[in-house]
């Protein structure tokens, strides 16, 4: 349960190890990062009893601890990449298994860049991915947010004994390469969307101008967005004679979404017959020029087609088709 | 001061004149065109470069002068910033109590007593700005400019050489026209119609913006302020606009409203997420001090206070449980009362 927003820091590192890694690496530093949000839930039972007004005993539940981390796309090694330890790249299943420990750090703010001792380190434990998303659009620049859920949070020295060292200890002073970095690959704006290369659902690249010359990348499709994400749920097991959950799963069949926004320039031309069947298994791949290959595989099907736009305020008509598919999402590039 | 004093300064802007009564014929001294203006600064330059170069001291030099001769510290520049926010505090005062006629005018004194204060510290970094190299040019270019704006009452050249330019530019000092007479002239007829009519018509002082006197333009400013205040969808009541302490205290109220607005809108742009946005806690990339200092800026100060009090716990006990900061005990707290009571309704 997110709460409203309190406060902002000025922090300059983030990092995702292995869970249970002895230390942070240059490599587990997420670069490009923009913004970090965190969130503790605790749950309190209250049980009363007949006779006495006053609470008989106020019990706490398991915590839930929630970091949502979103970063540029720019060549550098993906959110999703680090939390898996890679398996993003191949199996999904695989990727929602896999537990990643996730640094805070933040450093003084007179400094200019995050190098050195940080003031305050706050590690996320054993995480799981809970959710991710990409979005690629006209305006701005490439993102990819990811949300991470756990049990277990600890600032600077505390362990509680449930940790072999402090956060401080463990976080240490890496190189950060913060000072002199830049994008690898640049970061990934609308022209460096590779929709030539890419597969795109046939509805899709209905409005796609065949007369255009000049489209580059483009392939003149009129593409306005592409959005892909997943939600992997992450429901907590618990068991007799243990106060945390002893695992967490991901509540497959796992819906894997890509709603793709297209300017109308013919109308969505998607018929609908009541009499047959009306779709049909789309393939769909998104590459840039970055490196990243989002693969939803060879199943998604169009789920919902919204035509909006075009009214007498002056705005243009625009379409988008969503699709969906079940377990099917491999995530690659970025780096090694 | 009565109608008749602010009507004379209205027609001494209008006309675009300073008469000289002291003078035998009466001349006037005429605002600078811009060819004037344009070749002061040729003057100003060679009066700037002949006094550097005969070693006179520039305006930064001085600081340390002054401050050897107990003319000026920073502790001056600091009583006048601290002066100026008590300025704008009282103005804020004054603005909510305008109703209040005994309490306004208590304020409206303090007011007046942390101007002094103001521009008694805030002169004195300036009190040897005179013998500057900046001084003497500024200087230099001034008396250049009255010498070729004295006129008669036709706008022809004088022929008297023997003019007492010092004295006519001690008098033209002395006549400098106040904001608060500007704001007076620009909020009351006749100005008010001449501004109201000559807006309709395109046509104010007979003349494009860029041949307006500074005086005429300084008048033409303030105007306009006033129909942005009547227009505005929060308009303050009529007393409050023909005070200008209240009316400043307005303006002081609606540029922190929109500050607020601003960064709120800010830091909605920062965070498309929602996820993020609606976080607990909200971490920030900054590349740089500048951009740290911009988004510890962009806390709420209920977030601030939060922020200080963390640390200072932090600092005084070294380690520390998450669920002990006072601010998650709070939390955790109103939680369990919150849930008590749904607990109990729910039965």
């Amino acid at each position: 349960m997110a709460e409203q927003q309190r406060i902002f820091y000025a922090c300059q590192a983030v990092a995702i190890t292995a869970q249970g890694a002895a230390t942070v690496a240059p490599g587990d530093i997420v670069k490009g990062a923009q913004s970090v949000g965190m969130s503790s839930t605790f749950t309190l039972d209250q049980v009363f009893e007949l006779g006495q007004i006053e609470i008989y005993e106020n019990i706490e539940e398991v915590a839930d601890i929630e970091v949502t981390i979103e970063k540029v796309i720019d060549g550098e090694k993906l959110i999703f990449d680090l939390a898996t330890g890679g398996a993003c790249k191949t199996d999904l299943v695989a990727a929602s298994k896999v537990r990643s420990d996730v640094y805070v750090a933040i450093y003084d703010d007179g400094a200019s860049q995050a190098v050195g001792t940080p003031r305050n380190v706050c590690y996320n434990s054993g995480m799981y991915v809970s959710s991710v998303a990409y979005n690629y659009s006209v305006d701005g620049s490439a993102t990819e947010s990811v949300t991470l859920v756990g049990n277990d949070r600890f600032w600077n020295a505390e362990t509680a004994s449930v940790i072999a060292d402090t956060p401080t200890n463990l976080y240490g002073t890496p190189t950060t390469g913060f000072g002199t970095d830049a994008a690898v690959s640049g970061v990934v704006r609308r022209s460096d969307v590779d929709i030539v290369n890419s597969t795109i659902p046939a509805e899709a690249i209905s409005q796609k101008d065949t007369t255009d010359a000049t489209t580059g990348q483009s392939d003149g499709a009129r593409l306005q967005s592409i959005s892909v994400s997943a939600d992997f749920g992450q429901e907590n097991i618990q068991e007799l004679g243990r106060f945390g959950p002893y695992t967490r799963y991901a509540t497959f069949p796992l819906e894997v979404s890509c709603d793709i926004e297209v300017m109308a320039r013919k109308g969505d031309l998607v018929s609908v017959s009541g009499d047959a069947p009306n779709l049909l298994n789309r393939s769909i791949n998104i590459v840039d020029s970055a490196g990243t290959v989002l693969n939803l595989g060879g199943n998604n099907k169009l789920s919902s087609v919204s035509y909006t736009g075009g009214d007498t305020g002056g705005g243009n008509a625009t379409i988008t088709y969503s699709y969906t598919n079940f377990n099917s999402l491999t995530v690659n590039g970025g780096g090694a | 001061m009565d109608k008749t004093y602010y009507e004379n300064i209205l027609y001494r802007i209008i006309q675009g004149r300073l008469r000289l009564p002291f003078l035998d014929p009466v001349l006037y001294l005429y605002e600078p065109d811009s060819d004037i203006l344009e070749e002061s600064y040729d003057i100003y330059k060679k009066a700037y470069d002949e006094a550097y170069f005969d070693g006179t001291y520039i305006k930064e030099e001085l600081k340390e002068i002054l401050f050897y001769n107990n003319m000026w510290s920073p502790d001056d520049d600091d009583k006048a910033k601290k002066a100026e926010e008590e300025i704008e505090r009282l103005k804020v005062e004054a603005y909510e109590n305008y109703y209040n006629v005994p309490r306004l005018k208590s304020l409206k004194i303090n007011i007046k007593i942390q101007e002094s204060i103001f521009r008694k510290h805030k002169s004195r970094i300036h009190s040897l700005d005179h013998i500057s190299c900046e001084g003497v040019a500024s200087l230099a270019k001034s008396i250049w400019i009255i010498s070729k704006t004295i006129r008669d009452k036709n706008n022809n050249p004088t022929t008297n050489t023997q003019l007492p330019l010092t004295k006519i530019m001690e008098f033209y000092n002395s006549k400098t026209i106040k904001s608060e007479e500007y704001r007076f002239i620009a909020r009351n007829d006749p100005f008010r119609g001449m501004w109201s009519a000559g807006k309709k018509q395109n046509n104010i002082f007979d003349r494009p913006s860029i041949y307006m006197t500074k005086d005429q333009l300084a008048l033409c400013q303030y105007s306009s302020m006033y129909d942005n205040v009547h227009e505005s969808s929060e308009s303050p009541h009529e007393d409050v606009i023909d005070d200008d302490d209240c009316l400043d205290g307005w303006f002081i109220v609606q540029k922190r409203e929109y500050d607020k607005s601003k960064n709120k809108r800010e830091v909605e742009k920062m965070m498309g997420n929602s996820k993020i946005a609606n976080s607990q806690e909200v971490f920030l990339m900054a590349g740089d001090k500048h951009t740290a200092k911009k988004i510890n800026d962009m806390n709420t100060p209920i977030g601030k206070g939060i922020i200080e009090s963390r640390n200072a716990q932090i600092d005084e006990v070294g380690t520390i449980k998450h669920t002990h900061l006072s601010d998650v005990k709070q939390d955790i707290s109103a939680q369990r009362t919150q849930q008590a009571l749904q607990k109990i309704r729910g039965r």
